[in-house]
């Protein structure tokens, strides 16, 4: 499976410049680019700790011990590989206008970053059953990575908060945990990601929307069927936006502070806008935040 | 048991039903469904189109199609028949009430009865009345047709000539108010008239009025009736003030009754031999002369005023009444209740799924109101 199915060249190639770091402290079974939480003796000042005997004459701060007489080892933090399990929402709402598409190339960006860099990276998706590529990591394992997102497909129920309590039996050390969804489900969803945050993964969300349905921005009365319960609803988006799109703003606005409360990092992506500026800002932001 | 129709006809608007069914089919094939992500920030458009084109209507729509239904049956109003309803209706009395004038209404309520239909004419004259109710009772459909008279029925109130116009068929039964009295005080007066006619002058006096009537019968005055003797001298004034007094008319007690006036200055000898059994009315002589005739006719009038005074009946006696009651006639042509039908039940019937459908509405108002506040308190 070629990853130009699920994301096109361009866009990797532009932003292949990146890298994909955690904010937190990730365990990891290698050597890396992120921090880790043992402390060990990298490139990384961490901070000293008195002189025990057996420590490596080289770690301890001479220059410390002709000011005060007393004997440092200086400490470095460990760097270690990412584990990145994406949690991708298949219910059939994200099928609507493009959403999943969506959710699947920046997933299939994200991804490669994480895979390109030497990191782990796996998928997890939950509708009538488990859909689990385990974080690995190498390049025979983007093959596996893109293949699994190329066979996704938005058909499932409502099942995201199953698809989260999964996901914290997977990520057994601390990871990154990147949720891409449209966070209909928010009711099951956020106290999922806060178990996550809570357990010590950095957790990402990404919602991803329609701009058709931030803004009702279609014409003409029509019979509207809820693609999740099948229900239907007879509207006039005429004389209802005002009021809908007032409370997708609030719906919005409490989903991303929820987020950003409990510890997590917070992107909006929208169809039809401009994928890759986004996703540079955001990588930037991690980045700088480091 | 059968059931007819009184405006069959009416029947073709229970098409009326399928047109309601009929716009829900057609807009709805042409309907525009968009599947939506959530309907969770979505209100429903209260738009009358739109709900007749919703399935979960389908209760509502099956209420208003009763309603429909239920209405168009109700114009149409159907008839059920038993024979016992068949045998009601063929026993049952159309009333007109003929009330005399100050009667009070309650009245007529009471006269007319059971009546299936009953109408009250008041008229000054009784002769409009029966015309009146006459003209009402044939316009009823079959059915026993009745004139009540209702009031005090006094005497000369009805004729039997008035009663005439009434058809046979139709039944007349009299009800007697209270008041007025049964029967009446009466004065009787006899009064001489010009030309030596006496006038029977009567007046009625009623028990709780003022009214007075008054008739007459003529009767000749005898030539002798009253006389009046004067000195010689005067004889010639006597007698003309006499005939003046005569000629403007004199209350008189009875007919039989002579007067003989002596005025002063007359021999008593001639009035004793011309008293030959009358009264005597002695008088002073009138002067000034221009005054004797009034002076003679109170002079008269003091002796011969009299009345006799009686009762008599007020009312139509009740031979007479019950001589003029009869039932009503045999009913002409089917006896089908055609006038009321059980429409008042369909409509009843309608009233009812009205306020089922309100309640419905209400209902689904109602509950999208509290999913909509769910939502909200949800995001």
């Amino acid at each position: 499976m070629s990853r130009d199915h699920v994301v096109s060249s361009t866009e990797l190639q532009s932003l292949r410049d990146l890298e994909l770091v955690t904010r937190k402290s990730v365990e990891g079974l290698r050597q890396g680019l992120h921090r880790s939480p043992f402390h060990g003796f990298s490139a990384e000042f961490s901070q000293y700790r008195h002189y025990r005997p057996g420590d490596d004459l080289k770690y301890v701060d001479w220059k410390a011990f002709g000011r005060t007489d007393r004997l440092y080892t200086r400490q470095f933090r460990e760097t270690t590989n990412l584990a990145a399990l994406f949690v991708i929402d298949v219910s059939r709402s994200m099928s609507f206008a493009g959403k999943f598409d969506l959710a699947r190339q920046v997933t299939a960006i994200l991804g490669t970053l994480v895979l390109d860099q030497g990191d782990a990276a796996g998928v997890l998706a939950v509708d009538d059953r488990a859909r689990l590529v385990p974080p690995r990591s190498g390049h025979h394992h983007l093959r596996v990575f893109l293949s699994q997102l190329a066979h996704l497909a938005p058909t499932g129920g409502a099942s995201l908060g199953a698809a989260l309590r999964q996901a914290a039996t997977v990520m057994k050390r601390r990871g990154v945990v990147i949720v891409v969804s449209d966070f209909y489900e928010d009711q099951e969803a956020l106290p999922q990601l806060h178990r996550l945050a809570r357990m010590g993964h950095d957790v990402v969300v990404i919602q991803t929307l329609a701009h058709e349905e931030l803004a009702l921005d279609m014409g003409g009365a029509a019979e509207f069927v809820d693609m999740e319960s099948g229900r239907t609803l007879m509207v006039q988006p005429s004389t209802v936006r005002e009021g809908y799109t007032a409370a997708v703003q609030q719906w919005l606005a409490t989903v991303h502070d929820t987020a950003v409360r409990d510890g997590m990092e917070y992107l909006r992506l929208v169809t039809g806008a401009p994928l890759e500026p986004a996703l540079r800002r955001f990588l930037m932001q991690r980045r700088g935040g480091r | 048991m059968s059931v007819f129709w009184l405006s069959s006809s009416a029947l073709l608007g229970l098409a009326l039903i399928a047109v309601p069914i009929a716009i829900h089919l057609l807009v709805r094939q042409q309907s525009r469904r968009v599947a939506y992500p959530s309907l969770r920030f979505l209100q429903p458009s209260q738009l009358a189109a739109f709900r007749r084109r919703n399935v979960q209507d389908a209760p509502l729509l099956a209420c208003r199609a009763a309603i429909l239904a239920a209405a168009v049956m109700a114009l149409a109003g159907p008839v059920l028949q038993t024979p016992s309803r068949t045998a009601g209706y063929a026993a049952r009395v159309a009333r007109a009430v003929i009330l005399e004038p100050g009667v009070a209404p309650e009245v007529a309520a009471d006269a007319a009865g059971d009546a299936f239909a009953a109408r009250t004419f008041a008229r000054a004259q009784v002769v409009d009345a029966i015309a009146d109710a006459t003209r009402w009772l044939n316009g009823q459909p079959p059915a026993g047709r009745e004139v009540v008279f209702a009031g005090a029925l006094r005497r000369g109130s009805l004729s039997a000539g008035q009663l005439g116009a009434i058809p046979p068929s139709v039944g007349i039964r009299f009800v007697t108010t209270e008041g007025g009295g049964t029967r009446e005080s009466v004065l009787r007066v006899l009064k001489s008239g010009a030309n030596g006619v006496f006038l029977h002058e009567r007046q009625v006096r009623l028990e709780d009025d003022e009214t007075a009537v008054s008739d007459g019968v003529a009767t000749l005055v005898p030539a002798d009736m009253v006389r009046i003797v004067a000195a010689p001298a005067e004889q010639p004034l006597a007698d003309a003030a006499l005939r003046a007094a005569l000629d403007a008319g004199l209350r008189w007690t009875d007919p039989a009754v002579r007067v003989l006036v002596a005025w002063a200055g007359a021999g008593e000898v001639d009035v004793q031999r011309l008293r030959n059994g009358a009264s005597l009315v002695r008088m002073e002589r009138p002067s000034p002369a221009a005054t004797a005739a009034t002076a003679v006719s109170e002079a008269i009038e003091g002796v011969t005023v009299a009345s006799t005074e009686g009762t008599e009946p007020v009312r139509i006696g009740a031979e007479q009444l019950r001589a003029w009651t009869r039932p009503p006639g045999p009913v002409h042509g089917e006896a089908r209740p055609a006038d009321e039908g059980d429409r008042r039940w369909l409509w009843g019937v309608a009233l009812a799924l009205l306020a089922a459908e309100h309640w419905l509405r209400r209902a689904r108002t109602g509950s999208a109101a509290v999913e909509s506040a769910a939502e909200v308190r949800v995001a």
